[in-house]
C-alpha cells in the first residue's frame, strides 16, 4: 500500500493541528491559560464569515473573513480581559477553567445564531490541486495546504523573533514569568494579556479561512478539534513552539494513515494516535523521575 | 372507538406526559376553522397519533402531517373527529431519547398510531416496543434497516439501502466499470444493509466494484482519507451514501485530490444549500442522486404545493422540499388506513387496517409505485426512484427520470 498520498493529504489537518497548538503554547507561555476555547473562537468567526458571504449579505470571501478576524480577535480579547481583571493571580488551572465556559458559550451561541443546517466552512484560496510526480505517484498539495503551513511557521517565526529580539516580547516574557514585579516596574500586565488574547483569536480566524471544506463545521465535534491540538502543544511541552508545529503535523498525518486503512477496525483507531501520544509523553517527561514521584 | 367522557379524560392527563413541541391539535383546529369560515370542520373528540422527529434537522416532516391533518378536519375530519399530532422530540441518533419518546407515545393510550417519524435511528431502537405494543408507525424517513424490516414499520421513502443501489446501478447504466462506493452508517446495524446493496448489485450486474468502504459515522466528519484511499484503486465513478453536508465535504475532496469522476451520491442531497455549496459548483464531473419522490417542479407535487398556498404548511427558510413529501405521504396513508377500519378507531383496530390488504394499494404520483403497507414482515413499500443530475457547472438539477422501479433493477429487498 502506498502511503505517500495519505502522507500529504495528513498534512493540511496536520498543519490545523499545528497551528492550534502553537498557539496554545504561546497562551500558556505568556498568559498562563490553557485555552480550551481556542479553535471554539476560530469556529465562531468561520460562522461570522460565512455569514457575512452568504444570504443578503453577500460580502467578498476575504472581506468576510477579514471582518472575522476582527470580530474573533475582540470577542477572545473580551476573555482574556474578564480572566486578566477578575483573576489575575490565580493559579493556571483556574484561568484555564474559564476558557471551558467560553467554550460551551461559543458552541451554543453558534448553534443558536447560525441555526442546525449549515454547508462546511469555505475555503478562501481555491481548492485547485498541485500535482507532484514522486516515483510514479501523484501527489496532491493545494494553495490552502501551503498557506496553512507557511501560516504555522509564519507565527512560530515571527514570535520567536518577537520575544527574543525585541523590547516588547521582553515586557511579554516579565508578564509570563514576574507578572507582579513587571507590574511594578509600570508594565501594564492586563494590557498585554488582553493583546495576546486578542492577536490569537484573529490567528485561528485567519487559520479557519484556508481550512478545506472536507473538514465538517459542526459546532461540538469541530471545537472539539482543541483535543488533538493539545497533544500537538504536549509534544512541545506547551513550551517549545517548534515541537508543536511538528506534533501537529505527526498527529494529522498518522490520523490519515490509519483512518484509511481499509479494516474499519483498525480505521476506527484514527482518535487513538492523540491518546498514545499524550501518554508517549507523559512516559518520556517522567523518565527521571524515581518511583514515588513518578506515580 | 367509544369516545366518551373517561377516554378524553385519559386522554388529557397522558397526552401531558408526551414531549409536545408544538405544532399540535388546538392551534391547528383554530387555524383550519378560519381557513374555511368555520362550516364542516370536524369538531368531535380528537383522534391522536404521534410522530418521533428530530425538529432541527427534519422540521418539515411534522409540518407537512399537520398541514395535511389540519385541512382533512376542516371538511369534517374523521366522522367528526379531527386528527391531532403529537409531536415527540428526540434528535437523531440520540438512542436514549428515541426510546424515551416510544416509551411516552406507547405508555399514552389515546396515540392510535405512529404517523410522520423521521428520526434517525428511531426504528432500530423501537421496533421490538412497537411490535409488542401492536403500534403501526406510517414513518415518513425511513433511515435504519428496522424501519424496512418491521412488520408493524412503513416508511413513505425508498431509505438508503435502495438509494445506494440504485445510485450504483445508474453509475453502471452510465458506463462506469470499476466504481469505488463509500457508505456512512450512524447505526451498527445497517453496516450489513449496505453490504447487502453493494453485494446484490454487483452480483445481478457482474460488475465488481473497485474499493467498497461501509465505515462508521465519524465525529470529526472527514472522509478525505477514505477518498483518497479509493481514488489510490483508480475507480471511474463514486458510489457515495451520507448525509447532504458530508457528501459536500467528500466532493471538496475529490476536488482537492484533482479528480473529476462521476459522483452518484444519496437523494439527501436534493435540496438547495447542496445545490448552492461552492464545492459543488466547483467540481467539474458529473453528480447525479436517484430521488425518492417524484422532482419538486412536476405536477404531481400540485396537491402539497395547495397545503403550502393555502397556509396549511408554512415552510421556512432551507426547509428541504422531499421532507414535507415525506410527512404528506405518511399522512396521506395513515387516513387511508384510517378510512378501512372496522368499528372503533383503536391501536388494534388500526393495525388491522394497515397490515391488510385492503386498504392498498395507494396511488400516489409523487411515487413511481404503488405504496402498501399490507401483511408483509417487511415493509419496502416505495420502490420507485427518479434520477436527477447536476451537470458540470450547471448549477441546476437535470431530470433524467422517467421512475427506474426496483424490480427493473432486480433488486432483493434488505434482510437482518
Amino acid at each position: 500500500m502506498n502511503l505517500l498520498p495519505q502522507i500529504f493529504a495528513g498534512l493540511t489537518t496536520g498543519s490545523f493541528f499545528a497551528i492550534i497548538g502553537i498557539l496554545l503554547t504561546l497562551m500558556a507561555q505568556l498568559t498562563r491559560v490553557v485555552n480550551f476555547s481556542q479553535v471554539a473562537f476560530g469556529m465562531f468567526g468561520g460562522f461570522v464569515g460565512m455569514w457575512l458571504e452568504t444570504g443578503k449579505n453577500h460580502l467578498p470571501v476575504w472581506l468576510g473573513a477579514i471582518i472575522a478576524a476582527v470580530v474573533t480577535a475582540a470577542l477572545s480579547a473580551i476573555v482574556g480581559w474578564i480572566i486578566a481583571t477578575w483573576l489575575p493571580n490565580a493559579q493556571m488551572a483556574a484561568r484555564s477553567a474559564v476558557t471551558v465556559s467560553s467554550l460551551l458559550i461559543l458552541v451554543a451561541a453558534g448553534a443558536v445564531l447560525f441555526g442546525a443546517s449549515h454547508n462546511n466552512f469555505k475555503p478562501l484560496l481555491p481548492s485547485v490541486p498541485i500535482t507532484l510526480k514522486v516515483g510514479g505517484t501523484d501527489l496532491i498539495i493545494t494553495y490552502n495546504m501551503i498557506f496553512l503551513i507557511a501560516l504555522s511557521l509564519a507565527v512560530v517565526i515571527i514570535m520567536q523573533l518577537v520575544l527574543k529580539r525585541t523590547m516588547f516580547g521582553v515586557r511579554l516574557r516579565a508578564i509570563s514569568d514576574r507578572q507582579n514585579a513587571a507590574e511594578l516596574l509600570g508594565v501594564n500586565v492586563k494590557a498585554l494579556n488582553v493583546g495576546i488574547w486578542a492577536v490569537s483569536g484573529a490567528i485561528i480566524s485567519i487559520a479557519i479561512s484556508f481550512i478545506p471544506s472536507t473538514i465538517s463545521n459542526d459546532y461540538i465535534s469541530f471545537s472539539l478539534l482543541i483535543i488533538p491540538g493539545a497533544a500537538a502543544a504536549l509534544v512541545g511541552a506547551f513550551k517549545n513552539m517548534w515541537l508543536a508545529l511538528v506534533g501537529g503535523l505527526v498527529i494529522g498525518v498518522l490520523q490519515n494513515i490509519i483512518a484509511s486503512n481499509p479494516n474499519p477496525t483498525i480505521a476506527g483507531l484514527k482518535d487513538w494516535v492523540v491518546f498514545v501520544l499524550i501518554l508517549v509523553f507523559l512516559l518520556w517527561n517522567q523518565r527521571k523521575e524515581v518511583w514515588d514521584v513518578a506515580r | 372507538m367509544s369516545f366518551d367522557n373517561e377516554m378524553v379524560s385519559n386522554m388529557s392527563v397522558s397526552v401531558r406526559g408526551l414531549k409536545i413541541f408544538g405544532v399540535v391539535g388546538i392551534a391547528a383546529l383554530s387555524l383550519a376553522g378560519c381557513a374555511f369560515g368555520g362550516g364542516g370542520a370536524a369538531t368531535g373528540t380528537p383522534i391522536t397519533v404521534a410522530a418521533i422527529t428530530d425538529s432541527t434537522t427534519s422540521p418539515e416532516v411534522a409540518a407537512a402531517v399537520t398541514g395535511y391533518f389540519n385541512r382533512y378536519n376542516a371538511t369534517g375530519g374523521y366522522k367528526g373527529h379531527p386528527l391531532v399530532l403529537t409531536v415527540a422530540e428526540a434528535a437523531d441518533n440520540n438512542d436514549d431519547a428515541a426510546a424515551s419518546a416510544a416509551s411516552d407515545v406507547i405508555g399514552n393510550s389515546s396515540v392510535v398510531a405512529l404517523v410522520g417519524s423521521s428520526t434517525a435511528g428511531e426504528c432500530a431502537v423501537n421496533s421490538d416496543a412497537y411490535e409488542k405494543a401492536d403500534l403501526v408507525s406510517f414513518s415518513a424517513l425511513g433511515q435504519d434497516v428496522f424501519c424496512f424490516t418491521t412488520p408493524n414499520i412503513a416508511p413513505s421513502n425508498t431509505g438508503p439501502f435502495l438509494d445506494l443501489y440504485a445510485g450504483g446501478w445508474n453509475a453502471l447504466f452510465d458506463g462506469a466499470k470499476k466504481p469505488c462506493a463509500i457508505a456512512i452508517y450512524a447505526q451498527p446495524s445497517s453496516e450489513d444493509a449496505f453490504h447487502q446493496s453493494i453485494d446484490n448489485l454487483q452480483k445481478i450486474t457482474g460488475t465488481a466494484f473497485a474499493s467498497v468502504q461501509v465505515i462508521a459515522q465519524k465525529d470529526d466528519g472527514n472522509y478525505a482519507p477514505e477518498v483518497v484511499s479509493a481514488l489510490t484503486h483508480s475507480c471511474d465513478a463514486m458510489l457515495l451514501s451520507a448525509d447532504s453536508a458530508t457528501t459536500v465535504s467528500m466532493i471538496s475532496a475529490l476536488i482537492e485530490q484533482g479528480a473529476s469522476i462521476p459522483v452518484y451520491a444519496s437523494s439527501a442531497i436534493y435540496n438547495d444549500a447542496f445545490i448552492q455549496a461552492a464545492p459543488v459548483s466547483a467540481y467539474k464531473g458529473l453528480i447525479s442522486t436517484p430521488l425518492q419522490f417524484i422532482p419538486v417542479d412536476d405536477a404531481a407535487n400540485a396537491d402539497l404545493d395547495a397545503l403550502i398556498a393555502k397556509g396549511f404548511i408554512t415552510p421556512a427558510s432551507g426547509w428541504v422540499y422531499s421532507n414535507m413529501q415525506a410527512g404528506y405521504l405518511a399522512a396521506q396513508n395513515f387516513i387511508r388506513a384510517l378510512d378501512k377500519v372496522d368499528g372503533d378507531v383503536t391501536r388494534d383496530s388500526l393495525a388491522q387496517a394497515a397490515r391488510s390488504d385492503r386498504a392498498w394499494p395507494n396511488e400516489d404520483k409523487m411515487l413511481g409505485n404503488l405504496w402498501a403497507f399490507g401483511p408483509g414482515k417487511t415493509h419496502q413499500a416505495n420502490t420507485s426512484t427518479f434520477r436527477v443530475d447536476i451537470e458540470p457547472g450547471s448549477g441546476s438539477w437535470t431530470h433524467m427520470g422517467p421512475w427506474l422501479l426496483a424490480t427493473e433493477m432486480k433488486w432483493t429487498d434488505t434482510v437482518r
